[in-house]
């Protein structure tokens, strides 16, 4: 029975060990190594879910957090809806999995603002994750990359919860690696999406493909 | 043996099988053992609904026990026709407990031999197919009547209660992964492609070889999608196909219609589930240009009804995932496209409009039966569970609707403007500002998912992003105001006429080929089973 946990933080389950609950254990402890290696099994993390949706006594509710946080932390993926979809809605109701939940709703319809307010009131369930907070403001920078051109200072501050220095280093930091650049106030992309906006989409030439339904009949 | 049916037909191993049911039997485990893979079929498909028909329209089949002697008493032989026996419960009467249990034993018997003797014997995959499939539906009717406490006398909550094994989901689950396992399908495909599985269509002439566990094995991964789809688990499904590929039009899945049918359903369900709306479109369009085709070769055969309402389900998501992606629309095939404007247009309007009411109605027309795997709470008798986990499913898909209902809004100011400065867009949606900068960020993260690669052939967690929206905007700043302006893409839509071309010239042709038909052709061999 193959049980390693390979460099990527993935754990290599045979089979028959996606159907077996004396795994219960190992895949609990794989979730510690995740957060300690700051990564995510998604698929071992299903069966675990898997289990406890077989066996809700079972259910170990700080490990549930753990993998729903951890989760989130994959945004933009759906990694955290596809967790959910196996959690027995009794549990969906109640805290702290309905304090995870707002957050993700938050996160998902782009409200930073609320999605921080939030998060500061349930600091407990998160607070010992490392990358928490980086990981979030990840998924804002690649909506804000996705999103805008230029951008004013105020406004990425306000995206990303960050203000004063805090904001300074991540801009000097963008500027030095992802190409940004700042004037006043104003932040500069470095995305090319203003210069694709203007190509024409479609084409008249015609496809091989499409000339070939017709000799052939 | 206890009394399990009653009416015309007296159960029990003395009363007098029909003549015409005995001949059945002898003729049916002759063409078994002599490996007769069409006579197997037609035996199986129509002799006995015929036979059912005629004798046991409202009771069961005669026991093994009463034929057991027609067939020198083979123990293989019997557990398929009990496989059978309890098939004709479940699709014409309504199964008892002791008889849900019963098929449960058959089947753990069965299934006992197949993994671990090599039985001289060919099946039809028709029926092979049709034992996967019957096999997951009774788990899934078990779970709906475990879950129907209300219902249950004292004795069969009792019973429950002791059976914690019958129909378990990990007993089912590792059902179907040992037929995955012992058969070594997943190696084989990762080889060729399923290329010579396809060709041979598993079976294998050869004296003493079987086809048996080999394609069950491979069916036994689209049943694996099938249960994982019913717990809700739409990732795991998907990576149980794995490395199955849908678009390959020549995989031994295509062989057998109802096959094809259940893979490009629950396939497309799932990526519906995981919001990756363009992938849910090419599926249904796959399966249901498929459908088309072969449906009048299937207009007498047992199976039709289920083909249409599988069909009329995947129009139904295939309208959903249409009203969420619309540039999706593009990948329909012509007769897909004209059936789904046929049948849906109307509601799909009103889904663009972001009517709940429409999403909420064709979703549970068209989602999976799906269950409760967990214990039902004994305690609790008169509580009824049999809906909690459709009812999870549906709040979760409606929530993920609501989160967009603002976008299709969105989209069509979007489509009127190529720039327009933020406050304004703000002032004519009736919106404040910061709500629509979250929009904006909301619609381009909605619109971007993970699209597999081919080169990893199409690993369910790799892939790269990509947007499924074809008119694409960016916010800028106005050098000279310092504004927001969202600038859209002048998309100049190129008229292709070149398919309205292709589509006549080909009808043209058709209507000269009927007027002067060519030498007849040899007469079309469809596969053996469906």
């Amino acid at each position: 029975q193959k049980k390693k946990s390979g460099s990527g933080g993935a754990m290599e389950l045979s089979a028959s060990d996606r159907y077996n609950p004396e795994i219960v254990p190992s895949l609990e402890e794989h979730v510690d190594r995740q957060i300690t290696s700051k990564s995510f099994d998604l698929s071992a993390n299903l069966v675990l879910l898997r289990m406890y949706q077989f066996f809700p006594d079972r259910t170990n509710a700080d490990v549930l957090v753990k993998v729903l946080v951890k989760a989130l932390m994959q945004l933009p993926g759906t990694d955290f809806t596809l967790c959910t979809y196996l959690i027995p809605h009794r549990f969906q109701l109640e805290e702290p999995i309905a304090n995870l939940l707002a957050l993700a709703q938050h996160a998902e319809c782009m409200r930073f603002k609320e999605f921080w307010e939030v998060a500061s009131s349930c600091k407990n369930l998160w607070g010992s994750i490392p990358g928490f907070e980086e990981s979030i403001r990840n998924f804002a920078l690649h909506a804000i990359n996705l999103t805008f051109s230029s951008i004013h200072k105020t406004k990425l501050g306000e995206t990303l919860s960050l203000s004063g220095g805090a904001l300074d280093s991540l801009i000097k930091d963008q500027c030095a690696n992802a190409g940004w650049a700042i004037d006043n106030d104003v932040v500069t992309l470095n995305n090319n999406i203003k210069s694709q906006l203007s190509k024409t989409k479609g084409g008249e030439a015609l496809q091989l493909s499409q000339l070939r339904s017709l000799i052939n009949t | 043996g206890e009394m399990e049916g009653g009416g015309a037909y007296e159960g029990g191993q003395h009363a007098a099988v029909p003549d015409l049911v005995k001949q059945f039997v002898v003729y049916f485990y002759r063409h078994i053992r002599e490996r007769n893979i069409y006579e197997i079929f037609s035996m199986f498909d129509s002799s006995f609904n015929k036979l059912s028909e005629r004798y046991f329209k409202n009771t069961p089949w005669p026991p093994a026990e009463a034929i057991a002697e027609l067939v020198e008493n083979d123990h293989v032989f019997c557990l398929l026709y009990k496989e059978m026996y309890y098939r004709h419960i479940y699709a014409k009467l309504t199964p008892t407990l002791n008889q849900r249990i019963r098929s449960w034993e058959t089947y753990c018997q069965l299934f006992g031999i197949l993994l671990n003797r090599n039985v001289n014997m060919q099946l039809p995959n028709g029926w092979l197919w049709q034992m996967i499939d019957e096999f997951i539906y009774q788990f899934q009717s078990f779970c709906q009547f475990k879950a129907k406490l209300h219902l249950r006398s004292a004795e069969e909550i009792d019973v429950l209660k002791q059976c914690t094994d019958v129909w378990s989901p990990l007993g089912v689950l590792n059902y179907l992964q040992a037929f995955i396992d012992k058969s070594d399908i997943v190696s084989e495909l990762q080889k060729d492609g399923g290329r010579k599985l396809a060709e041979t269509e598993g079976y294998d002439a050869n004296v003493g070889q079987s086809n048996v566990l080999r394609v069950l094995g491979y069916f036994a991964r689209i049943g694996l999608l099938r249960v994982h789809c019913l717990l809700g688990d739409y990732f795991s499904g998907l990576q149980a196909m794995h490395p199955m590929d849908l678009t390959n039009p020549n995989g031994l899945y295509t062989k057998v219609t109802l096959c094809h049918i259940s893979a490009s359903y629950y396939t497309g369900f799932c990526y519906l589930m995981m919001r990756r709306y363009l992938d849910a479109v090419k599926v249904f369009n796959t399966g249901l240009s498929f459908i088309t085709k072969v449906k009048q070769y299937h207009s007498r055969s047992s199976g039709y009804d289920q083909i249409l309402h599988k069909m009329e389900q995947m129009y139904s998501l295939l309208a959903i995932s249409v009203s969420l992606c619309p540039a999706g629309a593009k990948a329909l095939d012509e007769s897909v496209q004209n059936n789904l404007r046929e049948k849906h247009s109307e509601k799909i309007q009103k889904m663009m409009r972001s009517e709940l009411q429409v999403f909420d109605e064709l979703f549970t027309y068209a989602c999976p039966k799906f269950i409760t795997p967990s214990a039902p709470d004994y305690e609790n008798p008169s509580v009824n569970t049999s809906s909690e986990a459709y009812s999870l499913q549906l709040k979760m898909f409606l929530n993920e609707i609501q989160q967009q209902n603002q976008l299709p809004t969105l989209k069509q100011y979007l489509k009127l403007y190529t720039s327009i400065a933020l406050p304004k867009l703000a002032d004519l949606m009736g919106i404040e500002q910061g709500q629509l900068f979250t929009l904006l960020m909301s619609l381009k993260h909605k619109a971007y998912s993970k699209t597999p690669s081919s080169e990893d052939g199409g690993a369910v967690s790799s892939g790269s992003w990509s947007s499924s929206w074809d008119n694409d905007f960016v916010i800028d700043l106005d050098p000279e105001t310092g504004v927001e302006t969202v600038h859209i893409a002048d998309v100049k839509v190129q008229r292709n006429y070149m398919d309205y071309f292709a589509n006549h010239v080909s009808k043209f042709k058709t209507v000269l080929t009927e007027l002067w038909p060519p030498a007849p052709a040899a007469p079309v061999q469809s596969g053996a089973g469906w």
